[in-house]
């Protein structure tokens, strides 16, 4: 689709189980948090519940520490095939995800979902990552990009259980043909226990701002990246997501309707932790 | 050089020529500018350049028309004065030529050498309700972000092409173009009332401008108005954004709703009913919409007019064309004929 325009004239929880979610409940009775500590570049390993304190509309929460790593994951892979997309990157990307689900665990599931104007899932999720592969090698580039509707539509397809969602955009350009409004994925990210983490391939400081304001309420981050480094980028983020710590506490059955803000400290000196903002209890 | 050789004898057209042959050289130099790749268009020194782009990212410079810019000479001096005998008779084929001519270029999203064709069509003919609307298209497309995006960047690739670098600008520029929509799609209604995608696009510049209320209103009425399925789908898309807007989410689903069932696959309403029911806690129902909606393999290129929309007319392009060549070639058949008789 090519456009000419005038340039002279203008120019959790669980307390006891994984079985349940937050953001498929009418009540809200548990708060899962997946929680990213860093000290310095470095994830911070080894930690336990009472090196964690979390705030919840400020109050202090008692919470368990569930062992991450034995909870599965739920991959979710959102690629912009748009027209912009060139071919080195489009190689790069089939090789980043390749790469990516060969580093997945037999019970880990992917799913593949591609965007240009018209948002697609390839792949359903599946523990099959050898269809994540095929479901690629067809896409093609075309069209313009419907930034927001994909990010909005891969968030909406999280299902509901004891799984840990993690979903990666791959952008390399901004949103050219939406028709939800960037609140909206904005929105659906800070309701959502998703994690997301965005690549894009625009240059340094130079990628959408609307992936920073999707990532950041989630707890995710954006990577900016050149093609050749597409790979590496894409095995980080599942690498980081793996040493993530999966936080849950009990939420009163008195607690208000409306949006609740979470703070999490790390009571070790220099520690940085990243996890998502908030949720929010539907009025009952 | 063809151009070279074609140059004088359209001069000459155009200063000689009888409305109709005026007429029938620009409707051959249309056919000529529509066949003939953008990076193979002869330039135009004096026309200057304009920026190519691709999903919002410039891809280069590239010529305006000189086709479309002679033909347009030719097409004026047809109708050049009202007081001529076949002026009358000239006028709407010049209309049909003016506004076919746009709907090839915006079927391309070529905007450049749209921009000053619309603003010659305006100049030639103001109180034509067709124009107007045109006009109106034409800056609401100059506001759509992928036309923004291209414009207003932090980095500039080209010397050529001085962006404004803040983003400010853009949004100035954005509610200017939108103002202007505004004012064409009413000064068009006025010219004639029944206009439902006037009514339509009215709506939609006036959510976009902040006045939900008033677009609702405008609205309310196209959807009772005659409409083609894509105006009518139009409508309700932005009945149901209006109605949101103005607090009123219930109208705005059964606005929705009402849009997929004119267009099963589009996308864009079942993203908006996820939407809504997301922001009434309704976790399951939204998650369930969009699953419905995922679930269907592929979503062909045409599954969503939404996609099309800012191309206006440009979306009903063929059409349109095969139309005006086939007045053409009759206007040139009755011509021979008025001619053999003695």
């Amino acid at each position: 689709m090519k456009r000419i325009v005038s340039a002279a004239g203008i120019v959790c929880l669980l307390t006891a189980s994984v079985q349940t979610q937050t953001s498929f409940r009418t009540r809200v009775e548990s708060v899962r948090l997946d929680v990213l500590v860093t000290a310095g570049d470095r994830p911070l390993l080894g930690l336990s519940a009472r090196d964690f304190e979390v705030r919840d509309n400020d109050e202090l929460q008692q919470v368990t520490l569930i062992g991450a790593g034995s909870v599965p994951l739920d991959v979710i892979l959102a690629l912009d095939m748009s027209s912009s997309l060139t071919a080195g990157r489009l190689t790069a990307l089939r090789s980043a995800s390749a790469s990516l689900v060969k580093t997945l665990e037999a019970d880990d599931r992917a799913a593949v979902v591609t965007f240009n104007q018209s948002v697609s899932r390839l792949q359903p999720l599946s523990s099959d990552h050898r269809l994540v592969e095929r479901a690629l090698a067809d896409a093609t580039p075309s069209g313009a990009t419907s930034l927001v509707d994909a990010m909005y539509a891969s968030i909406g397809i999280a299902e509901p259980g004891d799984r840990r969602t993690l979903l990666i955009v791959f952008s390399d350009g901004i949103d050219t043909a939406s028709w939800l409004p960037a609140a909206s994925v904005v929105r659906a990210a800070q309701r959502s226990e998703t994690v997301i983490y965005a690549v894009s391939t625009a240059a340094a400081n130079r990628s959408p701002t609307l992936l920073s304001e999707v990532t950041g309420p989630s707890g995710g981050k954006v990577l900016e990246v050149d093609s050749a480094r597409l790979r590496s980028a894409f095995v980080q983020i599942l690498t980081e997501f793996r040493e993530r710590y999966l936080l849950s506490y009990t939420l009163p059955s008195t607690a208000s309707a409306g949006w609740h803000r979470i703070d999490v400290r790390v009571k070790r000196r220099g520690a940085q932790a990243r996890t998502r903002s908030g949720y929010e209890v539907p009025a009952r | 050089m063809p151009w070279l050789t074609l140059g004088p004898i359209l001069e000459q057209t155009r200063r000689k020529g009888d409305p109709e042959l005026q007429l029938l050289a620009a409707s051959m130099l249309l056919d000529v500018a529509v066949h003939i790749p953008l990076e193979q268009r002869p330039q135009k020194r004096d026309l200057g350049l304009a920026m190519l782009t691709e999903d919002g990212e410039r891809r280069g410079t590239v010529a305006l028309d000189p086709h479309i810019w002679v033909a347009r000479q030719l097409v004026d001096a047809a109708v050049a004065n009202a007081g001529r005998p076949h002026y009358t008779e000239m006028r709407p084929r010049a209309i049909a030529w003016y506004r076919t001519v746009t709907a090839v270029l915006a079927s391309g999203n070529n905007l450049a050498d749209l921009e000053p064709h619309i603003r010659q069509s305006l100049r030639k003919f103001p109180d034509d309700a067709g124009v107007v609307f045109d006009a109106g298209t034409y800056a609401e497309s100059f506001a759509a972000p992928m036309v923004q995006a291209a414009m207003f960047r932090r980095e500039d690739s080209s010397r050529r092409t001085k962006p404004i670098e803040s983003l400010r600008a853009g949004a100035i520029l954005r509610q200017a173009l939108l103002a202007d929509a505004e004012k064409h799609y009413r000064r068009a209604l006025d010219l004639d009332p029944a206009h439902t995608e006037a009514v339509v696009r009215l709506g939609r510049v006036l959510t976009m401008r902040g006045r939900s209320d008033a677009a609702v209103i405008e609205l309310h009425r196209a959807v009772l108005m005659p409409a083609s399925s894509v105006v009518r789908y139009f409508a309700f898309l932005f009945l149901g954004n209006a109605l949101e807007r103005a607090n009123d989410p219930s109208g705005a689903a059964g606005a929705f709703r009402e849009a997929a069932t004119l267009f099963p696959d589009a996308q864009s309403p079942q993203l908006a009913l996820s939407r809504l029911a997301a922001e009434r806690g309704e976790s399951r129902e939204s998650h369930d919409t969009i699953e419905r909606l995922l679930s269907r393999r592929t979503h062909a290129d045409g599954s969503d007019p939404w996609w099309f929309y800012h191309r206006g007319r440009g979306r009903d392009v063929e059409s349109i064309y095969r139309e005006f060549v086939m007045n053409m070639r009759q206007m040139s058949v009755s011509s021979r004929a008025a001619e053999r008789q003695p």
